[in-house]
């Protein structure tokens, strides 16, 4: 699943507050956690919401820094639902520059993690930062939140998109709430909105319940009408991957 | 004749030695569903649990086992029906099991037992382990400061801690957890249970209480009929090394210590019974 989003849209915070809900024994739709491969990932970004010591209060996860790698950090989760259905579930958590970098400029040498995350992803969480577009800066970041929908419209087709309004303590005016909305509409009529705030964690549970539970089966194929292109048979042969 | 292996998983502190010495006094002096086999007399070799014998025997707590130490006692079983079973029961330092999680390496002595195990025997004491609040819900009303957050030490939440052991431990075994496991058999003892605060409650309830991701990772990967969760008081009352108890000194240990059956219910004195549930006895 691909995280999508500006620097410090909360990306971070939606990813770490579910596994802070799990670890209170929660489920993530109707699964229960089964293992992590990636739990010392998970646990270095809870410690800083944790009381610990007094000397070090509690506060949002550090800036997801850039560093040189091309492709992001993926934090893995298992999940197993009441069917016996088993799921991997991996979760790119990328630098949100690659994102506002990648919606200007596609092909621009450092959006080449945020190309990664959009081929790759069954599904996209997409966030919106409400405290900044509710905050002076909120004409910008309108433009920015606009730029990475309609980018991630070229490329999305049928996969499954939730909309985070997230920091959803603070609202939005209306008239910009309602350009990001038809924006939405335009380029990805399929998006579920979700409204998240870290005053009520379970909003944030929602939010990835919903992107696993729409990403949980695997679309169904199209069927293949095979081309005639010549009296061989197999030259119309297309692989097993023919459908992408 | 059986020669099960089980496996016996538990940190520094976490009651391992003191089961041993009871089990053992159980299983010679008042037997339950096992016993140890009179045709064989007196194991040969007692002496990794002579420490703990002499202290019991003098309503005293054990000391801590050495670090490096790795002993086993041959034991041998019979039980009700007259299946005989040899066990080796293992006795060792608890750090031998943290150092597993720290440097995330498992000896091959560690390894060959973990793939020939038929069972695990997980020993958590509940009321020791760490697990953290978290302030999710307060952070957009904390002030902040504008810092970058200082980088935090490195301590695990108990919860993921155990579920890496685990997950290391089946990895190094072979074990994937794709399909639910029906081997090793887990039995998870929830050692100490007299320091519970609900007691009354059915002990697995008590471990989703207390260290609820495990609790999830331990139901979501065992077969129902796989794995158990009991609890445990090896001594019915905690013990210390300078004290004596009485009731230990005048009716002697083996009179002292229960367990709580998986589906709760009074006190048994029967603290083989665990084991024989691993064993399928």
């Amino acid at each position: 699943m691909g995280v999508l989003g500006a620097q410090n849209s909360g990306k971070t915070t939606l990813l770490t507050a579910n596994y802070l809900q799990l670890l209170k024994g929660r489920k993530i739709s109707d699964a229960d956690f089964s293992g992590s491969r990636t739990l010392g990932a998970w646990e270095s970004l809870a410690a800083h919401i944790r009381f610990e010591d007094s000397a070090r209060t509690p506060s949002f996860p550090p800036h997801t820094p850039r560093g040189t790698s091309r492709v992001p950090g993926l934090l893995h989760l298992a999940m197993r639902n009441q069917n016996e259905e088993f799921r991997d579930i991996l979760l790119a958590d990328a630098p949100g520059e690659w994102f506002t970098r990648w919606s200007v400029k596609e092909d621009a040498p450092e959006a080449e993690g945020a190309r990664w995350v959009v081929k790759h992803a069954d599904a996209f969480i997409v966030m919106a930062d409400c405290d900044r577009l509710s905050s002076p800066e909120r004409g910008a970041t309108r433009g920015e939140t606009r730029e990475l929908i309609e980018r991630l419209g070229n490329h999305v087709g049928t996969r499954p998109v939730v909309f985070v309004w997230a920091k959803y303590d603070k609202k939005p005016p209306e008239k910009i709430e309602g350009a990001i909305r038809r924006a939405l509409i335009n380029s990805i009529p399929h998006a579920i909105e979700h409204q998240t705030t870290t005053n009520d964690p379970d909003t944030l549970l929602a939010a990835l319940a919903q992107t696993v539970d729409l990403a949980w089966l695997p679309p169904s194929a199209k069927a293949v009408t095979a081309p005639v292109l010549s009296k061989q048979p197999f030259y119309s042969f297309r692989g097993h991957h023919g459908y992408s | 004749m059986d020669t099960p292996e089980l496996l016996l998983l538990g940190g520094p502190n976490s009651g391992k030695t003191h089961y041993a010495g009871q089990l053992y006094g159980r299983l010679r002096r008042r037997p339950g569903v096992l016993e140890l086999r009179k045709d064989q007399g007196t194991p040969l070799d007692l002496s990794a649990l002579d420490e703990v014998f002499k202290c019991l025997e003098k309503g005293r707590a054990a000391g801590h086992t050495p670090t490096g130490t790795w002993s086993e006692i041959l034991l041998p079983l019979v039980d009700k029906s007259g299946r005989c079973l040899d066990l080796r029961w293992p006795d060792y330092g608890g750090e031998q099991l943290e150092s597993v999680f720290d440097q995330r390496e498992i000896s091959e002595k560690w390894r060959s037992r973990l793939v020939e195990a038929d069972g695990w025997m997980i020993l958590i004491r509940l009321e020791s382990e760490t697990t953290f609040d978290d302030a999710l819900n307060q952070l957009v009303e904390r002030p902040s400061d504008g810092t970058t957050p200082a980088v935090r030490p490195n301590t695990w939440d108990a919860n993921a801690k155990w579920v890496e052991l685990l997950q290391l431990l089946l990895h190094v075994s072979g074990t994937g957890n794709h399909q639910r496991l029906e081997k090793p058999k887990l039995a998870v003892l929830l050692s100490c249970y007299d320091e519970i605060k609900r007691p009354q409650d059915i002990p697995s309830n008590v471990l989703g209480e207390y260290l609820p991701l495990l609790s999830s990772f331990i139901n979501s990967n065992w077969s129902s009929d796989s794995f158990s969760v009991w609890g445990l008081s090896s001594l019915g009352v905690p013990l210390t090394p300078d004290d004596s108890n009485d009731d230990f000194v005048d009716e002697g240990p083996e009179e002292q210590g229960w367990v709580i059956l998986p589906e709760g219910g009074k006190q048994d004195e029967d603290l083989s019974k665990p084991i024989a549930w691993l064993l399928e006895v």
